[in-house]
Parts: structure tokens; sequence; C-alpha cells
């Protein structure tokens, strides 16, 4: 930014007795003169000087009395909200000084802003001369959807003409302080049209604000709005992503989805191509919570992994957090991905037909009652049967197999009031997955919430949800006689409130959130009537989570601006229960049972406290450069219980209790932000350390499934991981792009007082998903308006595997003996993937909008290592291999129709 | 859970797109640079066998592992007594019988390797075991699938009830499976084809047949027994079944299964002995066959996790290189039941194999073993 000052060159003879020009007191027949006629009968009558252009303050006029107070008070009154000030070098000189910088950038924005055709809106507030000096004006209001009604948290608020910026918070409110005057107020949202307010306020004023989505893509827009952001956004580690910007990389099989998005952003890695899930900073991917519509869920994949459950054309937005997790989040360790789905269309009726080559969708929405209660709904499905059956394969016969998953959502809006909304949804995902007739794999995710949003004052607001969470599975195998059943189910129950409260500089939210966990571990059945299978059933865990929540967003200059928070947690194991106590100091097993307890139903069993500080701090070292700093301490209460490397669907979720301690995660964060080249590029670095107690791990050998004890098979160790992330991008011109790199590590270490209370003898070892090195790179090329040409590509340093080294016989039985714990690594992956976009035409009257994706993904149809797993080759001799999920290059087509 | 994990077999998720599977190879070191110790020690009475070989190489065609000789190893008990042991094969040893396994006793070994490195095992107690009270088995009809179809692939499941005497809470119930069959073959009809359909009869001598040209027309005639048509074939567990503590009521495991075997041509040619040895175990040996186990279990699982590392309880006393593997004691209850040919629900040809049954039979021998009964 320049700034110039202009300072009037001085010629003054000093009259060293005579009184402070500024001190001399006003006596009311000034009212109703031109400033100019002021001030030369002041010099008549006092022998001073005043040194100014006469343009500054032609338009000037005194329009209160001023009598009996001094000059300054009168100056400091008619320059409120002017470029001018004065300053008195003698006693009886005044110098009238003109700082035009804020003009300059006022007049810059509002030319670019007309010279890109955007609709300006004017608005006055108060009048000149009203304001103290020195006080600032505060401008706030609401941010909505012009359809939906609905809050846009995340929208960019900057004025223009200064370094100021905020975003609007979880209710859509935003709050900015300035100066008194004219400024230029522009609020951008990702797919939205760009609104831009030509603001002159002398007080505090409320200008609540509705954006229009963009029916077409102008991504130039989008992208300047998100580097525009990263600077000026208080929170570290933040993204804010959505459907649209994630529709245009090109996707595997032509399936657009959430996930895979995610997996490419900075700091987020994942173990490989049908991975379901996530690792972000090093963290397991237990540490993620994964939200819809404010509920969690607990699996959030179909196919293992293939596809992600969240249909994309349900969703409204989505917010990442993988540093600086805001105090109403809680409970998982290292991220939160906020999904919230879309508000039906309040005016009319529109949908959108979806043809991919796994899936077909559709969504419907629109006004049940116009203007007070729309509903959508959306159904995802697949057909991938014939895709199975068409495979040739030397796996024995696929034509028995059978992949099936639906994913729907349905949430209907209703404004009682226009300050009162209440939004009811359903959710349910299910999947079977059946193996040539063998084993069936079932799970599913039902979730059910009715949310209640309330605008109490124009400064407090509240938001109240209740729900449950159902997830569950069922693996059913074995033949005849052997039909075997395996279930695990876990429902969560939900109540939360939460609150909004506005002060001057201060964004305050608070609230409370509990959930009451119902878990049944394990249970056995037999599954045919001639199945020999035993019943057996592992003991239902409950447990109640709860926590208060309070943080403070203060804008604390226009430079500076600190979000604090503090979370505290609770959390219980309640009976009823009957628990093993374990000869203290001895690893627990079987054999060091000392006795057992037994709980009565909600007795409770062990409680947990924890105090979480939040901290988020962000400083505009110009008004396109910041640095931010974060500090989060999370603690989590259940943990995933897997031995494999992916989630997959046999794996559990055990809550804290008696045995197992939650995680706590300490993650520090320092990053840079930059916009070069007005916006035209953005640049980014990010430091973290992240440090995790009490994660879990299993022992050597552990059997995790229908354990009664799997306390005796798991231990509680300590994690930590540390890396920079660094992304630079091209945000505008025919050719945009980003590039990221990452460089970071992640550690594990499990040193018990014994051998079998230790992992690989307590030497410290890479966990799984220890990736160093990161690159992602996203390009997309503006052939013509209609026409886009994208492409991605990605590489990361192979996952680390345990390898067997040898083989050897024992006891007549063969078998390989393994390296030590994650000592070897699988080779790096990299792929490229690229696709042409063909939209429909951009009118914005039109019947429909149809888009086409061909896309190419894998494109050099490189092998990359999914996993690696070990056959025996000749009687005990197990040799590696490596499974690629996609071996080849995937061409795919796709068409989305919007009505 | 070891049917359950063996169904796992996650590779049709995979292969729903274009999952390919190829071989992988890692800068590891060679498997032959790892040494490996298997003993044992029970109350049966001696000699007791320790063997101490190299480990096989990933790209080996054999697991045969390669004996280490001229170490030098003793038995020792905590009552003082030890006993050398003799090497009688390429890496094997064993003791002259002096010391008798005795319950309530530990022993451990001494090892000295040939370059002088030497080795302690850590004692192990030999724990009185429980009994296995009954074995039952139950016919199960299955099919394997095959990339040409489906074929038969019945099996019989052997079930145990046992009682575990023991009250020691660091001791555990390990079932070991030793199968015998008795199966033949038929060396006599061997050919030897020149060209075409043209072949001289070429019995195999041990068959005690002999192309008889007294008779002529390359008529045969038995002129010995045959010492080569009827093995005993042993067979044994492929992965150690160990008690789990969910499956004891009180002192009592009831229907536990514990192996199956499958039915074929071969194995039901007669009679099948299936001998059921339950044994008391350490801690030190239980967590070394759980790993063990671990691995077998999960060896067709795709995603697989490290099973880890067996690691056994071989300790260096002076030796800047680890050796792997146990020495470990138990008191062995065995019980043994036939199943004949007669139980199947159907009949099964006889097998046509005309070379010595000592050829085709792995772990076979002609010499009828002591326990058989005809």
């Amino acid at each position: 930014m320049r700034k110039s000052l202009f300072i009037l060159s001085l010629c003054i003879s000093q009259a060293l007795y005579a009184q402070n020009l500024l001190e001399v007191k006003m006596d009311g027949t000034e009212r109703g003169k031109k400033l100019a006629a002021v001030l030369a009968e002041l010099e008549a009558k006092h022998s001073g000087r005043f040194y100014f252009m006469p343009q500054w303050i032609e338009s000037i006029s005194v329009e209160q009395d001023f009598s009996g107070k001094p000059l300054s008070a009168m100056f400091d009154v008619l320059f409120a909200g002017t470029d001018l000030t004065y300053t008195s070098p003698y006693p009886q000189t005044v110098v009238i000084l003109h700082d035009p910088t804020q003009q300059i950038l006022y007049r810059q924005a509002l030319t670019k802003a007309l010279g890109e055709r955007k609709k300006v809106e004017q608005q006055t507030f108060g009048t000149a001369g009203n304001v103290p000096k020195g006080k600032k004006i505060t401008i706030s209001g609401r941010i909505t959807d012009v359809k939906s009604k609905q809050p846009m948290p995340g929208t960019n608020v900057r004025v223009s003409d200064s370094q100021t910026g905020v975003s609007a918070g979880g209710d859509g409110r935003y709050s900015i302080a300035m100066d008194a005057g004219v400024h230029l107020l522009t609020f951008t949202f990702l797919d939205y049209d760009e609104k831009v307010m030509d603001i002159t306020a002398f007080e505090d004023a409320v200008v609540d604000v509705e954006l229009t989505q963009i029916p077409t893509y102008l991504e130039e827009v989008v992208v300047e709005d998100r580097a525009a952001k990263e600077v000026s956004t208080a929170r570290i580690g933040q993204t804010q992503l959505t459907i649209k910007e994630i529709k245009r990389a090109p996707v595997m099989l032509g399936e657009v989805d959430l996930v895979r998005k995610v997996q490419m952003l900075p700091g987020v890695t994942t173990v490989g191509e049908a991975a379901s899930g996530f690792n972000v900073r090093g963290g397991s991917v237990d540490q993620n919570l994964i939200q819809y519509e404010g509920m969690p869920m607990f699996n959030s994949s179909h196919v293992f992994g293939f596809l992600s459950t969240f249909n994309p054309e349900a969703i409204r937005d989505v917010s990442f957090y993988r540093g600086g997790i805001p105090a109403e989040f809680g409970g998982r360790a290292s991220s939160v991905l906020d999904v919230r789905a879309k508000d039906g269309d309040y005016q009319k009726w529109n949908g959108n037909v979806g043809i991919g080559m796994i899936t077909g969708n559709v969504m419907v929405n629109g006004p049940i009652q116009k203007d007070k209660t729309a509903i959508i709904g959306s159904l995802r499905s697949t057909y991938s049967d014939w895709l199975i059956h068409s495979i040739k394969s030397d796996y024995g016969n696929l034509k028995k197999s059978s992949v099936f998953f639906y994913d729907a959502t349905v949430k209907v809006t209703h404004l009682i009031k226009p300050n009162t909304k209440l939004s009811v949804t359903g959710y349910a995902s299910k999947d079977a997955f059946r193996l040539i007739g063998d084993s069936t794999y079932r799970w599913h995710n039902v979730l059910a919430s009715a949310r209640l949003d309330h605008q109490f004052s124009q400064t407090f607001s509240g938001e109240f949800v209740l729900g449950q969470s159902n997830y569950g599975y069922d693996l059913d195998y074995g033949d005849t006689t052997s039909a075997t059943t395996l279930s695990f189910r876990m429902k969560s129950t939900l109540a939360k409130a939460g609150f909004n409260y506005q002060v001057g500089a201060h964004k305050i939210n608070f609230g409370w959130q509990g959930t009451y966990y119902n878990l049944s571990p394990g249970v056995q059945t037999p599954a045919s009537a001639e199945s020999t299978t035993q019943k057996i059933s592992l003991d239902k865990q409950n447990a109640v989570e709860t926590a208060i929540y309070g943080a403070d967003a203060w804008s604390l200059s226009e430079k500076s601006f600190l979000e604090y928070g503090l979370r505290v947690p609770m959390f219980m194991t309640l009976g009823p229960a009957t628990l093993n106590e374990y000869a203290p100091g001895q690893p627990k097993s079987i054999g060091t049972v000392t006795s057992t307890e037994n709980y009565g139903s909600g007795k409770p069993i062990k409680t947990y406290f924890g105090l979480e500080p939040r901290l988020a701090y962000r400083f505009m070292l110009t008004s396109t450069t910041s640095i931010k700093a974060g500090y989060s301490r999370v603690y989590q209460f259940l943990h995933l219980v897997s031995n494999t490397t992916a989630v997959s669907p046999v794996d559990i979720w055990q809550p804290s209790g008696k045995y197992f301690k939650p995680q706590v995660a300490d993650q520090f964060a320092l990053g840079y932000f930059a916009d070069l080249n007005e916006n035209k590029y953005s640049l980014s670095s990010e430091l973290f350390y992240k440090n995790v107690k009490n994660v879990v791990d299993f022992k050597d050998g552990a059997q995790l499934v229908l354990n009664r004890h799997i306390e005796t098979e798991l231990l509680q160790g300590k994690s930590w991981s540390y890396g920079i992330e660094t992304s630079l991008a091209k945000n505008s011109g025919k050719f945009t792009g980003s590039l990221n790199y990452t460089y970071s590590r992640s550690f594990r270490q499990f040193a018990g007082p014994t051998d079998v209370e230790s992992i690989a003898n307590g030497k410290i070892f890479p966990s799984n998903y220890d990736q160093p090195h990161i690159v992602n790179m996203q390009w997309r090329v503006s052939l013509t308006r209609r026409h886009f040409f994208t492409g991605n590509f990605t590489y990361h340093s192979g996952r680390p595997v345990t390898i067997p080294l040898a083989a050897f016989s024992f006891d007549h039985i063969p078998v390989a003996y393994f390296s030590e714990r994650n000592q070897y690594r699988i080779p790096d992956y990299h792929r490229l993937d690229l696709a042409l976009v063909v939209e429909g035409n951009h009118r914005r009257k039109k019947l429909g909008d149809g888009t086409w994706i061909f896309s190419l993904y894998n494109v050099y149809a490189r092998k990359n290592v999914y996993t690696v797993f070990f056959r025996e080759a000749s009687k005990g001799v197990l040799k590696p291999y490596q499974l690629s999920v996609i071996g080849t290059i995937l061409p795919s087509i796709s068409y989305n129709f919007k009505f | 859970m070891k049917l359950f994990l063996k169904r796992m077999k996650w590779i049709a998720a995979v292969a729903l797109v274009t999952a390919c599977v190829d071989p992988i190879e890692f800068d590891a070191p060679l498997g032959q640079n790892l040494i490996f110790v298997d003993g044992m020690i029970s109350d049966d009475p001696g000699p007791y066998t320790v063997k101490l070989f190299r480990g096989v190489n990933l790209d080996a065609d054999t697991s045969i592992t390669s004996g280490i000789s001229g170490a030098k190893i003793t038995l020792h008990s905590d009552e003082g007594e030890s006993e050398p042991f003799t090497e009688v094969a390429s890496g094997r040893y064993q003791t002259s019988g002096t010391i008798h396994g005795a319950v309530g006793t530990s022993y451990y070994i001494d090892l000295q390797m040939p370059d002088g490195a030497t080795f302690t095992s850590e004692p192990e107690k030999i724990l009185p075991s429980g009994h296995v009270t009954s074995i039952n088995y139950q016919y199960e009809k299955r099919v394997a699938k095959k990339a040409y179809g489906d074929v038969p692939a019945d099996v019989f499941n052997i079930f145990v009830d046992a009682e575990n005497t023991q009250t020691d809470p660091n001791s555990f119930v390990r079932w070991r499976f030793n199968g015998t069959y008795k199966s033949g073959t038929m060396p006599q009809y061997h050919k030897t084809f020149v060209s075409g359909y043209y072949y001289y009869k070429t019995p195999f001598t041990c068959s005690g047949w002999e192309v008889d040209p007294a008779i002529g027309g390359g008529q045969l005639s038995q002129k010995r027994d045959c010492e080569c048509c009827i093995c005993y074939v042993s067979t044994y567990e492929q992965s150690p079944r160990l008690s789990d503590n969910e499956l004891a009521t009180g002192s009592e495991f009831k229907n536990i299964k514990i192996v199956e075997i499958p039915i074929t041509r071969r194995t039901f040619w007669e009679r099948y002995r299936v001998e059921i040895q339950q044994m008391t175990i350490t801690k030190n040996a239980y967590d070394f066959l759980k790993v063990i186990r671990a691995q077998k279990d999960g060896a067709s699982n795709l995603f697989q996790s490290p099973p880890g590392q067996a690691r056994g309880n071989i300790r260096a006393v002076n030796a800047d290189y680890e050796v792997i593997g146990l020495f470990w004691g138990a008191s062995i209850n065995r019980k043994a039941i036939y199943i004949n040919k007669s139980e199947l629900p159907y009949g099964l040809p006889a097998d046509t194999i005309v070379f010595p049954c000592t050829q085709i039979f792995a772990n076979s021998t002609t010499t009828k073993p002591s326990y058989w009964d005809e």
C-alpha cells in the first residue's frame, strides 16, 4: 500500500505569549457558517494563522452549536470521517492536514468494482459531524443466501480501503469496526456473486446482506475470494470448500467426492487409493471429527473408501479445520470436517440429475409453502454390480459378488418467524458388499436431527440441536453349518445449544453439548438354523460426553485479531458393567486379574475432565500479508481400535474408561499468508507441531474382534508429528492452479515397563501414515467460458510397512519372521489426472444446466501400491505382494443436469 | 475367528475396479542371516530335541532350512541337573534321556554357537496339564472356488471338550493337533512311456512286483511284500490353537474347534487318526505362539496387519547378534480317535497313484506307528 502525506510548507511568525489557538472557546456565532469563514474570523480575532487548502474544507459547514467548547473539539467533530486532521506546532498556528490514503484506496476500490461491472449498492448512516474523535463505528449484520435465507458462515467481509477484513461467524453474523466516513465493503463467498456496498456511515449501523449463488462458474471470483480469505481469516489451518469447487477436479470414475478433495489439501494424507478416511497432520483416521448437519458420522465411506458417504448434490458447504480448531468442536484430536446440507429453495422447485460410471443421483428441492417452508431430498445409489460382473478377474467368479450402496438425505426447513428457523434432517446410508457368495459386509449410518435457529436480538442468536446418529456393521460369513453374523452397533444421542453474542469488537460464542453413547461392541450370532456357531455377546458400553465452551473473537485493532476460547469436556463411562481388576504394576492379562467388580446400571465407572484452551491470532502485516499463530488442546475420548492400516468395516470404537485414558492432543501452528500482485497469486506457509498422549495401538499378535478383555490386547503410548505446509496459488487469468508441498513426519512410541507392554521394544517407530514428502498440484485452463481443461498431480512418499524377513519352521508350523514395526516403506505414490469440463450455457434464465466431465484418472497408468500383503509362495515362505487398486488408466464420463 | 479371518478376502473389494497384484521387493537383509531355535521339553520321556537353523530367504523356492552344525547346547534344570545335547543330524540336537522332564521343574538351555557366541533361554516351567475329555467331529459339505469352477472341499470339523486343572494365572492352554492317516499307492503299476501309447511296465522295486518273464507278455507277478505301498502320513496344524479366555466356562472348555480335516481320496483311503494333545504353557510360550497364530490367521487377509515379531525367549549372553526362537516346556495329555472312511456320507473311489507312497506324501513313513490301531 502506498501512503503519502501532504503537508503544507510553513512560514511561521511566532507569538509565544498568546493563548493557544486550539483552546479558544467558541461563542456560538459560528453556527450556520462555512468553516472557511469561521477560521477567517478566528484569525482576525486572535491574531493566529490557519494553514489549509481551501478546497479541503469548502464543503464543511458548522451545523452544531459549539458555544463554550474549544476549537479543537469543533475540529474533532467536523473532521470525523474525513481525511482531515490538524496539528498546532505553535500556539498561534494551526495546520490542517490532509491524508488522502483512505480516499485513494476507496476510489481505487470503487473504480475497480465498477470496472468489473459489479453492482454497487449505496447506503448512508448518520451525518457527518456527530462522531467524537477517536471513536470507531461498527458495521454489523447478517449474511444470508437470497434463496434459502440460510446464514452463510465464513463469508468474507473486507473493507476495501483499509486493511480490515473479517469472516462471518457460525450464524452468518459479522461485525467490523472502522473509522466513520465513506468505505467500500465487499462481501464474498465461494460461488456467490460478490456484493459491494458503498457505505457512508457516521454511526454504528446494521447492514444485512443477501448473496446470490452464481449460476455458472465465474471461477476468477471464487478463487480470488479463497485467497483473500486465507490472509484475513483469524484461524490458522482452516479451509472452506464448496461443492462446485470440488466438482471441477478430475475424478476417479467420474465420481465427484468430498473426502477425495479433502485428501488433496495441504497437511492431509491418505494411506492409499481406496482408503476410507484420511490422516491429518500425522494423526490417525479416528482423530477426525466428521459431522453432517452437526451429527457425528462414524464411517464416511462407501465400498471400503472408494467413495465417501456424502452425496455432493446435497452438500451446501464444508469447513475443514486441521489446526486452530474452534472451541465449539471437540472430541477428536486432529481435525474437524463439518459438512452442512443444502436447504431447499423457498421460491421455486428445481433439481439435479447426475449419471456417473458407478452411481446415479437425483436431487429435488423446492418450497412446500413459498417463503416459509422448503424441502430438499436427494438419493444416490449404485449400479456397480454390472461393473463387477463385467470384470475379468483371476479371483474366482466375480459374478457371484455384489456391491450395493445408497445414501439419502431429506431436509425440511421451516421459517417459524423471520428470526426463527427450524430444520429437520434425516440421513441414511447403507453398504452391502458380498464376495463370491462368501462373506457379506454390511454397514450403515442413520442420522436424524432437528435444529432450531433463533435470533434473540440483532446481536444475540442461538442454535439448538437434538439428534441421533446410529452406526453399525454386520458381517455374514461361513457355510451352512458355520453361518455366522458378527455385529457392531453404536448409537450417539446428542443435544447441543450454542449462542453467539456480539458486543463491540467482540464476537462471543458459547454453549453446551452433550452426547450419550451406547455401544454394542460385538455380537456373534448363528446365521442359519443349521449353524453350530455359538452366540457370543460382548457387554454393552455406555458413556456420556458433555462439554461447555466459550470463545471470543476479538478485533483488537485493524491489524490484529485474536480468538481465544476454552472448552471443558467431561466424559463418564456408566454401568452396567463387569470389569476386571488387574494386579497393579503388572501387564494386563487374564493371568493378572485379581478381582472382578460389578457396576450397576447407570453407575459411573470412570470420569475424565479436561481443560482445552484454544487460541488463534492473526496480525496483518500489510493489507495483503498476514501472520497467524494457533494453539489448541483437544481431548479425544473415543478410540478406533483397528489393526489394519486403512479403516475396515470391522473396526471397533472403544470409549475411554477404566482401562483407556483419553487421548490428549496439543497442537501449535504458525503461518504466513500473502496475496501477491493484487491477489493474482497467493502464498501461504504453515508450520505445525502436534503431540498426542495416550494414543491406542495393538500388541503384536493381538486378537481384537469379539475379545471380552480387549484391554489386554491394547497399549497406550504417545505420538507426535511436525511439518511445514507450503502452498502457492495462481488465482486469476486463463490459467489458475495451486501447488502444495508438505514436509511432515509422524512417529509413535509405546515404551511400557515390560516387553509385553511395549511395541517394537519401546523404540520410536514411524506411524503407518508417516509420509514425509507430499506434493499436490492442481490446475485449470479456461479454454472458453464453458470449457475447462483441468488436472492434478499428486505425489507422496511411500508409507511405512512391516515386512517378513525370513521363513522358519516352529513345531512343524511354517512361520515368517517379521521386521520390527514399520521399518520398511512401500514405493512412492504418484499420479496424474486430467479432465475436460464442458458446462452448459451461462445464461441466467434457462430451462436447465448440463455439465459433462470427461476425465482420465491415473494418466500414465502407474501401479501405485495400496497395500502390501504376504502370501505363502511355498510352505511358510511368505512373499510380499503389492496390491494396486488402480493399476491402469481409468477414463470416465459423467453428466449432471440441473433444472 | 480363524475361519472368519480367512474369509476376509478383501481382494474382491478392490477388484471392483482394476486392482492388480504383483510381487514387490524390499531392500531387506537376507533371511539366511537370521538364526532360529526350535526346542521343547515335556513330561514325555526323552530324548528332547532342539533344532538350530538358518532362516529361509524370501526368494527361496523351498522352506527347507539349513541346520547349523557344531553348536554346543546344554539342558539345565532349576534343580541343578544338566545334560548336553548331541548333534544327531545337521542342526538337530538331542538329549540322551538322562533328564526326564518333570512337572513343576523349570528348564533352560545354554547355547554356544560355532563362532563362540553364547546364548541362554529363559527358564520355562513344566506346568501340569488338564485333559481332553472328548473329541467330537462333524462332517461339513463345502466347495472351494477355483478359477475353473467349484470343486468339492468337504471337511470334518474337529471339536474338543476339555478340562483345565491349572489355576496358575500365568498359564495358558494349547491344543496341539497331530493327525495320521493311512494311505496307499500302487507303485507296481508304474509305466514308462517310450512313444505315443507305447510303454514299458516298470514297477518300482519296493512294490515287490516284477515283470515276470516266466509268464511272458509283460505280466506282473508279486515276488515280495510291498514296502512302499502303504504309508502312515503325519499332518500338523497350520496354526497353533490356544485357549482364549472367552472359551472357558470355569475350568471347562466346551466344543472348542481345533482343526478341519480335509476329506479327500488320500486322507480317507482307510481311516484317519486324530490326536489332540492338551498342554499347559507358560506366558512366554503363549506370547510367541500367539504371534504365530496372528500371522497364520491373517495370512489371507488383504488388510492384514503386521503380525509382529515372534522373538521368543532366547537371550544373548555374549553375542553381537540375535537368535530368535523358543525353548519351551509343557506337560502333555493326549487323546486320540479314529474316523473311518465308512463314516463318510458317500463313497470315495480309490486314488490310483503309481509311485511309492513315501514320494507322494510329505511326513510319511511305511513303518506302522506304535500308536496306530488297525
